[in-house]
């Protein structure tokens, strides 16, 4: 059933989840609370929008509300995916996902104290700081992972999961001494939301996630070489070393501009990968661009329901992932152990 | 490539002690073979400098007359292959997605595998016997299954020498025959060099042309299996009472451990 990797069929399901990924797009620009429904949506999208300030209601829900919104969700989720990608390459470990690395711990913290210091109301203050985090923590990590010259995974591991718990301990000291407001803020922020499309501009972020994905994809062959191993890869012709520092800066990058803005969106970044390798295997030029447009479309679905499920409120999207993602998980689980037994 | 040769190689790893000691060996590129040696005499390390994976803290390995330190990776892939002892898959890949990762030295970055190299990687899967399973997962294989999909995978980087990592080191006596049987026919037929580590004295004796014997990082001796295998000498370098046996006038000794 599995055929080889070629071009066209790269091509072809590349276009296949690229059709999926618009047509969850326009589903989710005709869902919401906001009263536009399908037909309503159809017949705005055949006006336009007007730049004179004559929009309609419709018009303003659907461009300035639903469309940057439902865009946002698109671009974390992609950056959230490819970065799994990358992770899980890189640290040969399934289990790998993009928040492994300590890298929302720094994200987290940075937020924590733009809102603990009540400087988070201010326009940028909270992702510029929760940028910060992740770079620091990304810093970090590098320096106390890497043993020599060389980037081991396991020692990458140990590294992001200290600075993780090493982070979370700064995290809960801001909320032990944080307002009942702030937490409330907080709780918000490390749940995950797609809440600020409106404050970040959308082209500059989907620059920077093309720029990601084209040095992901550079490194998609050698990505498939890794996965037999480190020394093989060497052995086939990779500068191994030289990859692994790529996959671990494009990682994190592109997870810390996931996570600088919209917080903790769990699971995006570890089911999406696993699911394409189901169906379609491990070959990284295959599966880097469907995973890339499958956790958009996942994205914006499951951004789709958490704004939506509930009327008048909205819940924030971590939890609807997670709801998603956690039962997936255990089937993974289990799918391994039975394998291995 | 027609030699590659090792120059007063020496090596340790960072802190540790030196694991090879002033090596100097020539292998010519169409012959078998072996080296042998006690546990932790250096083989495995040996493979790896002579990759050029590892670098010697003195001395050179030269590919005819260049360092294999200034030749870039992905040509010293397309010279030489390495079969590794063994491969743990952590995704599942196909047998025959494995076997043209062997073509991945030879194509550009963004290149995809074309008919000929489909064709060369069908070939090798022929020659090794893996063809029937091509679509089969990697991780659903046997032991001996896998050495032959590594060895295919070797085939397909159109090497002018492969070298081995234990190749049988945990497979029955058939696959173990199946295996050097193989090799000899590649080496015979096609001109291609095998250097192969192995701890299997006998099967050593019985394959290769020539024997290297390592002893504490150091070549011992070098020479025709009947030259190198002796019974003193097997008894002082593996500190083992042993017999050695000649068939005949052949000059394929047989090791027999004594009790």
């Amino acid at each position: 059933m599995k055929q080889g990797v070629t071009c066209t069929r790269v091509a072809a399901v590349t276009a296949c989840f690229a059709v999926l990924f618009v047509v969850v797009l326009a589903l989710s620009l005709a869902t919401g609370t906001g009263g536009v429904d399908i037909q309503g949506a159809l017949a705005t999208v055949r006006l336009g929008f007007p730049g004179d300030g004559s929009a309609t209601v419709d018009q303003v829900i659907l461009y300035q509300v639903r469309l940057p919104r439902c865009l946002f969700a698109a671009i974390v989720g992609s950056a959230l995916a490819t970065a799994g990608v990358l992770y899980q390459g890189l640290l040969r470990n399934p289990l790998a996902e993009p928040f492994i690395l300590g890298i929302s711990g720094g994200a987290a913290l940075g937020a924590v104290v733009a809102v603990a210091t009540g400087l988070a109301g201010l326009f940028w203050v909270r992702p510029v700081l929760s940028l910060a985090g992740a770079l620091t923590a990304m810093a970090l990590v590098f320096v106390i992972g890497r043993s020599g010259t060389t980037l081991r995974p396991t020692t990458l591991l140990l590294a992001g999961v200290i600075v993780n718990a090493f982070f979370s301990a700064l995290i809960m000291f801001f909320i032990s001494i944080s307002t009942e407001r702030q937490l409330h803020d907080i709780t918000h922020w490390l749940m995950g939301n797609l809440g600020s499309a409106d404050l970040v501009d959308l082209r500059v972020l989907f620059a920077l996630l093309a720029a990601g994905f084209v040095f992901a994809w550079a490194q998609a062959r050698p990505l498939n070489l890794l996965s037999m191993g480190e020394e093989t890869a060497g052995y086939l012709g990779v500068n191994v070393e030289r990859v692994k520092i790529i996959l671990f800066v494009t990682g994190s990058l592109l997870t810390a501009l996931a996570v600088a803005f919209s917080g903790i969106i769990g699971f995006v970044g570890l089911i999406i990968p696993h699911m394409v390798r189901l169906v379609f295997g491990s070959d990284h030029r295959l599966l880097l661009p469907a995973a890339c447009l499958f956790g958009g479309a996942f994205l914006v679905a499951a951004d789709t329901i958490a704004r939506s499920v509930v009327p008048y409120a909205e819940l924030p999207v971590g939890v609807v992932t997670a709801l998603c993602g956690a039962p997936f998980f255990l089937y993974l689980l289990k799918r391994g152990e039975s394998r291995i037994s | 490539m027609n030699v590659l040769s090792l120059k007063h190689v020496t090596f340790h790893y960072a802190g540790g002690p030196a694991v090879l000691k002033d090596i100097s060996c020539r292998f010519e590129a169409d012959r078998f073979r072996g080296i042998i040696g006690p546990n932790g005499s250096g083989k495995t390390t040996l493979l790896k400098v002579i990759d050029g994976m590892l670098k010697p803290r003195r001395g050179s390995v030269l590919v005819d007359d260049q360092d294999i330190a200034d030749v870039n990776r992905s040509e010293v892939a397309r010279m030489i292959a390495v079969v590794p002892q063994e491969t743990a898959l952590v995704f599942p890949f196909t047998v025959e997605e494995v076997v043209l990762m062997g073509r991945a030295p030879h194509l550009g970055r963004f290149a995809f595998e074309g008919e000929r190299d489909r064709d060369i990687a069908r070939t090798a899967m022929e020659r090794t016997g893996v063809l029937p399973f091509a679509r089969r997962n990697m991780n659903e294989l046997s032991g001996g299954e896998r050495q032959r999909v590594l060895i295919a995978r070797a085939l397909a980087q159109q090497p002018r020498l492969i070298l081995l990592d234990e190749p049988t080191a945990f497979l029955d006596i058939k696959y173990q025959k199946t295996v050097f049987d193989l090799l000899v026919e590649l080496n015979r037929d096609e001109g291609l060099g095998i250097l192969a580590v192995t701890h299997d004295l006998n099967l050593a004796a019985l394959y290769c042309d020539t024997l290297v014997l390592l002893s504490e990082g150091r070549i011992d001796s070098q020479g025709p299996p009947g030259e190198v295998i002796t019974e003193e000498r097997i008894a002082r370098v593996y500190e083992t009472d042993v017999r050695v046996e000649h068939n005949g006038e052949s000059d394929r000794p047989r090791v027999i451990i004594r009790r």
